[in-house]
């Protein structure tokens, strides 16, 4: 049962390199994958316990780790890269990397020890690069100097924690360590998160699957040491607070002033981020809810501006209605109840400064919304004539379909996929007893 | 299923459906109006009523303002068969509609926060779509009505938050919450917020002068003349009833005295100087607004019941007038008062509405307004046991009843009595969509003042509380019978007299015969000298710089810090 969880992995690099030498068919190659880690993401609700994990053993040592949490952010991926897949059907240049990209992804996510979960982390800052340039992104000195400092922060945050707990093993490394070293593996991961102040590469690079993947891969990161592995250390929670604070309102603004969609995408993790580092229950439900819409609503707001560039006619009206709408935090959209739940987490902390900063980062990014709506929607411009493509469409439409259904089921989708994932972190420390078989 | 359930969910179909069936949506949108009327009446009649999956609860109060909901919903849809006739988005425009619709149902029966916060929400959505109907010239109004929204709805939340905190409890009521510690003083001012947002009271209320601009009359006749107003004070008579206690003098008395004074007098003084009939209208919306929160301020039964009936009076006058305004502009293509006049002849039953509600927004009796501001006022005189300021509240509220009469002598003077102008020459009397709705509305404003007691106060508002006794004397029905009997007088004089033998003759000026065309007197300046009055020409200096406009204050100091983060991001932090 538990060697599905090699598919994750398996599944995107089989597919990468059977489709790097063709010319046609890699549309359907990439498709045709992310379908099936979708389908295989479903199916391991079937079959993983509730509140429990899958592991795969690998020589004795637990290799790959599917509980609540990585369970969350697997479905979280291959939702996003099916929906990329359609959107960019016709455009096939760069899809054995983004294969690959999945691949690396799938491993950070599942990794059960230190040395493959290090191993994962730089083949997918290395993949990032490489994808980046095949999508056309601007990839200079500076963003592939702070990839590689993303893996050197995590190299050397690693390593030590491997050196200190004397194990490789991601469940043993449970303990007390030197702050420096914590703060080290925080570093590398906000930096894959494109939090302020390691966002500057995501500016120029970012790109619907960088937003929905990898951002959320950093995310993943900075969740699972500072609950699980760390252990709730309250400067840790302090300085992910910060930096979510930073990246709300510091990003929020610049997306003002610049009109720039990558900044608001900042100033959404930060608002996650910010709920993350409160450690309630409610904010962290709060801010799995909101990773979990800014999965959709990210690459939502990049493909509807494409489109409405080029395009014209009632399906990218809709995407950019909802996409912003979803993004400001308007109901009946998905966003409106992870943001709200995201203000309750912090006004039931009695934080009232935090409180305060988070709600003033949330409107900065309700007024760069709306002002954006206005511009796409409203100025009375539209892209040609032409009609968007139908893979297009369809990506749009399932996106929109899916900000309205999350936010009009927002308590099924909580019950059903964000709870295990709050009861993973919440557990804390207990995920090594978990693994390592204590509750199995 | 119950009938709650289907007074959501049928207009969310209906929506759907007219975005989907363009050709049929005025039909579907009209058949989906009688049916809501006839649901609202069933609930209104059916006594108390809950749905739980919801947390929905219909009772007498509530049910009572769905039902005047649903009746101008009703009449809008009537109005808009003309109004907006062919109109190239007339699918969006029902189906946003029909989705106000669905949303102040919700609104209205929500007993817990988190859900009622979903149907608020979306009635500012609607709103704003439909501002957008409007076309490129209602982009920015539709912006900044969202955007007000929008933000005050985030700080609702936090208060909700805040009360949640106090109680342990989300639901809407159960609880009642003393104003006496900064948290609680916290939570009721950020409720406030959205509540004043939506309602348009000052500083939250320039949304509404903005989409009066720019969005289709029918638009303004239906969500910020009625449909918000009743479901923003709605949220304020909860907030101050159901979920804090508001004790006569206490610190939110105060507070909902102060901010409705202000908003009166303010409001009224802008609406005064208004060249614009829409606009002139709007900043009416916000100065009724304000009668309604000084009433719940003084947190007695007469006031607060006071503050009730001024809601649905206000819905009924100001929809009318808006319908009224639509009218004009639609048979002129202007609502520019300079530009009009002498309509009253050409359209009879237009003006005729235009009267009745004009007379009953400024308290004339025995119109509906005279009896709600009345309540009001005593509300204000018996609280003055508990604080000496109330003679100020009630010069606030008198001395705004005079500048909106004041107001609405010009703008029906200017509009529909004295010359004609070029645009008004051509000009007849609307169809029959047009003119019905707000001759029934009119209708109902005298209705609703004759028979205060008998009709509404019985049956609408005091339900809501228990019995208590309105001091003072006012019988509408013998006040009534005086005013015709006066009114009968000066009938009799005017036909026995020689009143009618008028001499005209022709104007001369330094020699010369004027022509009549140089003479017109258009009303529309009648008070621009209200601007040069000393301590006034100051505060409208100010106003003229937007610096009450809270909305263009904020932008001004999130744009300069916006540009500073963006220099700090451009020159400082390549650096690292």
């Amino acid at each position: 049962m538990a060697n599905v969880l090699t598919l994750f992995i398996i599944l995107p690099l089989l597919a990468a390199l059977f489709s790097l030498p063709l010319r046609r068919g890699r549309d359907w190659f990439f498709t045709a994958t992310a379908a099936s880690l979708l389908a295989l993401a479903l199916y391991c609700y079937q079959i993983r316990p509730i509140n429990n994990l899958i592991v795969f053993k690998f020589n004795g040592i637990s290799f790959l780790v599917l509980d609540g949490l990585s369970h969350f952010f697997l479905l979280g991926l291959a939702l996003a890269a099916l929906i990329y897949a359609f959107y960019s059907f016709g455009d096939s240049k760069a899809k054995p990397f983004a294969l690959y990209l999945l691949a690396a992804l799938s491993g950070v996510i599942l990794a059960g020890e230190m040395i493959s979960l290090l191993l994962f982390s730089l083949i997918m800052l290395f993949g990032v690069g490489h994808f980046c340039q095949k999508e056309g992104k601007q990839i200079g000195l500076g963003e592939k100097a702070s990839l590689a400092l993303a893996g050197l922060f995590l190299a050397v945050g690693l390593i030590s924690i491997m050196f200190f707990s004397g194990s490789t093993l991601l469940p043993m490394a449970i303990g007390n360590y030197p702050l420096v070293v914590k703060v080290l593996v925080i570093a590398g991961f906000a930096l894959i998160a494109g939090v302020v102040p390691f966002h500057r590469w995501l500016v120029n690079a970012g790109s619907p699957l960088i937003y929905a993947m990898v951002n959320s891969v950093g995310l993943y990161g900075l969740l699972r040491f500072s609950y699980n592995i760390f252990g709730l250390d309250s400067r840790i929670l302090l300085l992910m607070t910060a930096l979510g604070l930073l990246s709300l309102l510091y990003a929020g603004l610049i997306a003002l002033a610049r009109k720039n969609i990558a900044y608001n995408n900042i100033a959404q993790t930060g608002l996650a981020l910010t709920a993350a580092g409160l450690a309630t229950p409610l904010g962290i439900m709060a801010a799995i809810f909101h990773i979990l819409n800014l999965i959709m609503i990210k690459p939502l707001l990049v493909y509807a501006d494409e489109a409405a560039d080029k395009t014209k006619g009632v399906v990218v009206f809709a995407a950019l209605l909802a996409g912003w709408l979803a993004n400001a935090a308007i109901p009946p959209f998905n966003g409106f109840w992870s943001t709200h739940y995201l203000v309750l987490a912090t006004v039931q902390k009695g934080n009232w400064p935090i409180a305060a900063l988070l709600i003033a980062g949330a409107l900065l990014i309700l007024v760069f919304s709306i002002k954006t709506l206005k511009e796409k929607c409203f100025s009375g411009e539209s892209g040609e004539g032409a009609k968007v493509s139908w893979p297009q469409g369809t990506a749009l439409m399932v996106s929109v379909l899916l900000c309205f259904l999350v936010g009009i089921f927002s308590s099924n989708v909580i019950m059903q996929v964000v709870n295990p994932a709050v009861i993973a972190l919440a557990n804390g420390t207990g995920y090594a007893k978990m693994v390592l078989g204590g509750l199995q | 299923m119950p009938l709650l359930a289907y007074i959501i969910i049928l207009p969310v179909i209906a929506a759907a459906l007219c975005l989907m069936f363009k050709r049929a949506a005025a039909a579907l949108a009209f058949v989906m109006s009688v049916d809501a009327l006839f649901m609202a009446f069933s609930l209104f009649t059916g006594g108390r009523q809950e749905l739980p999956l919801l947390s929905l609860q219909a009772y007498p109060l509530n049910s009572g303002i769905y039902l005047v909901a649903a009746l101008i919903v009703l009449l809008t849809v009537l109005y808009s068969l003309k109004f907006i006739g062919r109109h190239e988005r007339l699918g969006e425009y029902y189906g946003y509609l029909m989705l106000a619709l669905a949303a102040t149902a919700g609104a209205l029966f929500a007993e817990e926060f988190l859900m009622f916060f979903l149907f608020w929400g979306v009635m500012g959505l609607a709103l704003y779509l439909l501002i957008g109907i409007g076309g490129k010239k209602a982009a920015g109004a539709a912006q900044k009505t969202l955007i007000i929204l929008g933000g005050s709805d985030l700080l609702m939340v936090a208060g909700a938050g805040l009360v949640w905190i106090m109680t342990g409890r989300m639901e809407m009521g159960g609880t009642l919450l003393a104003v006496n510690n900064p948290l609680a003083l916290a939570a009721f001012l950020l409720l406030l917020a959205g509540a004043f947002a939506k309602a348009g009271v000052m500083p939250f209320h320039s949304w509404i002068p903005a989409a009066a601009e720019g969005a289709p009359t029918p638009v303004m006749a239906l969500l910020p003349a009625a449909l918000d107003k009743l479901v923003g004070v709605y949220l304020i008579v909860r907030i101050s009833l159901d979920i804090f206690l508001i004790t006569p003098g206490g610190t939110a008395s105060l507070i909902l005295l102060a901010v409705g004074s202000f908003t009166i007098i303010a409001a009224v003084l802008g609406a005064l100087l208004q060249h614009d009939l829409k606009k002139l209208l709007s900043f009416h919306a916000i100065s009724q607004v304000g009668y309604m929160v000084v009433g719940i301020g003084t947190g007695l039964p007469v006031g607060v019941a006071g503050a009730i009936f001024h809601m649905f009076n206000n819905a009924l006058y100001k929809s009318a007038l808006f319908f009224c305004s639509g009218s004009v502009e639609r048979q002129t293509g202007t609502t520019e008062m300079k530009k009009l006049g002498g309509l009253g002849q050409k359209m009879p039953l237009t003006f005729a509405a235009a009267l009745i509600a004009s007379l009953s927004i400024s308290g004339v009796p025995p119109f509906n307004g005279f009896v709600s501001k009345w309540l009001i006022y005593q509300g204000i005189i018996e609280g003055g046991q508990a604080n000496q300021l109330w003679i100020i509240w009630l010069m606030a509220a008198m001395l705004g009843s005079a500048f909106t009469l004041a107001s609405f002598v010009k703008l029906l003077h200017a509009t529909f009595l004295g010359q004609g102008a070029e645009l008004t020459a051509k000009a007849r009397e609307v169809e029959w969509p047009m003119w019905l709705p707000p001759i029934i509305l009119a209708a109902l404003c005298v209705i609703f003042g004759v028979f205060a007691y008998q009709l509404p106060l019985r049956y609408l508002i005091l339900p809501a509380f228990a019995r208590f006794i309105i001091p003072g004397i006012w019988d509408p029905g013998l006040a009534t019978s005086m005013l015709g009997v006066g009114l009968a007088l000066g009938l009799l004089i005017y036909l026995l007299g020689n009143v009618r033998s008028v001499t005209q003759r022709p104007a001369f000026y330094g020699g010369e015969i004027l022509p009549e065309e140089t003479i017109k007197v258009t009303g529309d300046d009648f008070y621009d000298t209200v601007k040069r009055i000393r301590p006034l020409e100051q505060i409208f200096k100010i106003a003229e710089r937007k610096v009450f406009d809270l909305y263009e204050v904020s932008r001004v100091v999130v744009g300069g810090a916006a540009k500073i983060a963006s220099r700090i991001e451009e020159k400082i932090w390549p650096m690292f």
